[in-house]
């Protein structure tokens, strides 16, 4: 293929040109890079995992607290029966344990 | 377009595709730094709130429970307590005479044969309180010939001292080598603390899982139909009963799930304390629930309040819910049927 010195020359430029993007695109690159580093290096900090630790401990509160109501509900029914124990239920089960007590 | 044009285009094309490979690698990577710092982050977070988590925890159960305990055992001394006062005032009537079903009598010879065979001597001391001591003297010889008649060999009886017991004898060789308490205080306490389990039981004293627990047995042994009447006075037909599981945790609360034979399902709730309109609600919404996950239809609804219903307004909640309300005397009644002792 015969090629003018012209085309050869545009060639080159745009060449060039793409070179010179590249070589930007991984100062880029590299600036993304170092960014992500430095905002990793936050995450890690003793303040925000001292912060993301509250708000865990918050949300286990609140957890241990539905879970500890839900129980209490439950032990309250408990505490509830023996405040409602009748004196008619006593006797009932008191001539049962009469006939016990008294029988051979 | 040229050939050379056409060339540097796909030089262009070339490179931009490039740069478009290094800048998205970059972003990749720098997702994946801080999608790691944050995933490291929360593990050191979540490690440490774990052990606080513990902590508060067991602070909670720790104060609940000791709560509960005081409350419980509070509660519970107060009732058996008041039980066994109930327990005397009966025995008293027996003694007293003024039970016609019991002949006090016969139940001090009874105790006092007891006690001379288990002893196994000829001389016996006799102490009891001063009434029955009395009753001994004046009936000795009586006594006597009947023990002889009864134990097989001869028996003399002499009296010691007057004790304080409510009724029954405590009989001693005269050495006082062998003892044997056969005293109405000491069947008392024997029963008491034999029967606890089932005192407990009857008087719903028991913990709430233990409770749920006893219901679901209940529904297990329920092997043929079943015909009993609820507390609002209507017939309920229950089982033969295949399998029984339950749901219990959020805000979902079915104490037990009974699949009849047939193809029936009993949803039941079960509470130691009364049928409240809340709680009546939350089994509502509970079944709801459970019929929207599942895709299944209870065919009937049983509510077991061992303590009752909290007003009548709850009762007419009840009829409206279409739901059957058993108490402890229908429980009782149940599992008499079902050959359970509750």
């Amino acid at each position: 293929m015969v090629v003018s010195v012209g085309a050869l020359v545009k060639v080159a430029m745009a060449e060039r040109e793409v070179r010179e993007k590249i070589e930007k695109a991984k100062v880029e690159a590299q600036q993304i890079i170092e960014k992500a580093r430095s905002r990793a290096n936050e995450i890690l900090k003793e303040e925000n995992i001292e912060r993301l630790k509250n708000e865990l401990v918050e949300k286990y509160r609140r957890e241990i607290e539905k879970e500890f109501s839900e129980r209490k509900m439950l032990e309250d029914e408990e505490l509830e029966r023996l405040g409602l124990i009748t004196d008619e239920e006593l006797e009932d089960v008191a001539e049962i344990l009469l006939e016990v007590v008294l029988s051979e | 377009m040229s050939e050379v044009e056409e060339i540097i285009r796909k030089i262009m094309e070339e490179g931009d595709k490039k740069v478009k490979e290094i800048i998205e690698a970059a972003r990749r990577e720098a997702e994946e730094i801080i999608k790691k710092a944050e995933k490291d982050a929360l593990e050191i977070a979540e490690k440490e709130a774990r052990i606080i988590r513990e902590t508060i925890a067991n602070r909670m159960m720790d104060r609940e429970k000791r709560r509960l305990i005081e409350d419980k055992v509070r509660l519970k001394d107060v009732k058996i307590k008041r039980l066994r006062e109930i327990l005397y005032e009966k025995i008293e009537k027996v003694i007293g005479g003024k039970d016609e079903r019991w002949s006090y009598e016969k139940i001090l010879y009874r105790l006092l044969r007891d006690a001379v065979l288990e002893i196994g001597e000829e001389n016996i001391v006799v102490s009891a309180n001063k009434r029955d001591l009395e009753f001994i003297r004046t009936h000795k010889s009586e006594l006597e010939t009947k023990l002889e008649e009864d134990v097989g060999r001869k028996v003399n009886l002499s009296l010691g001292d007057p004790v304080d017991i409510t009724g029954g004898v405590i009989c001693a060789t005269p050495s006082g080598d062998k003892i044997f308490n056969a005293s109405i205080d000491s069947r008392v306490d024997e029963v008491m603390k034999k029967m606890s389990a089932f005192i407990a039981r009857r008087l719903g004293m028991v913990s709430t899982a233990r409770f749920r627990s006893l219901i679901r047995q209940m529904f297990e042994k329920v092997r043929e139909k079943i015909k009993i009447k609820d507390a609002l006075g209507r017939s309920l037909e229950l089982g033969p009963i295949d399998s029984v599981e339950s749901i219990i945790g959020g805000e979902t609360r079915i104490d037990a799930i009974c699949k009849e034979v047939g193809g029936g399902i009993i949803m039941v709730f079960a509470t130691l304390s009364q049928a409240t309109k809340e709680r009546v609600q939350r089994f509502r919404e509970s079944i709801e629930k459970y019929e929207a996950s599942v895709g299944a239809k209870k065919s009937k609804t049983v509510f077991i309040a061992f303590s009752g219903v909290e007003s009548k307004d709850v009762m007419d909640v009840l009829r409206e819910s279409d739901m059957y309300l058993l108490t402890r005397k229908e429980l009782i009644d149940l599992s008499k049927k079902v050959g359970m002792e509750m």
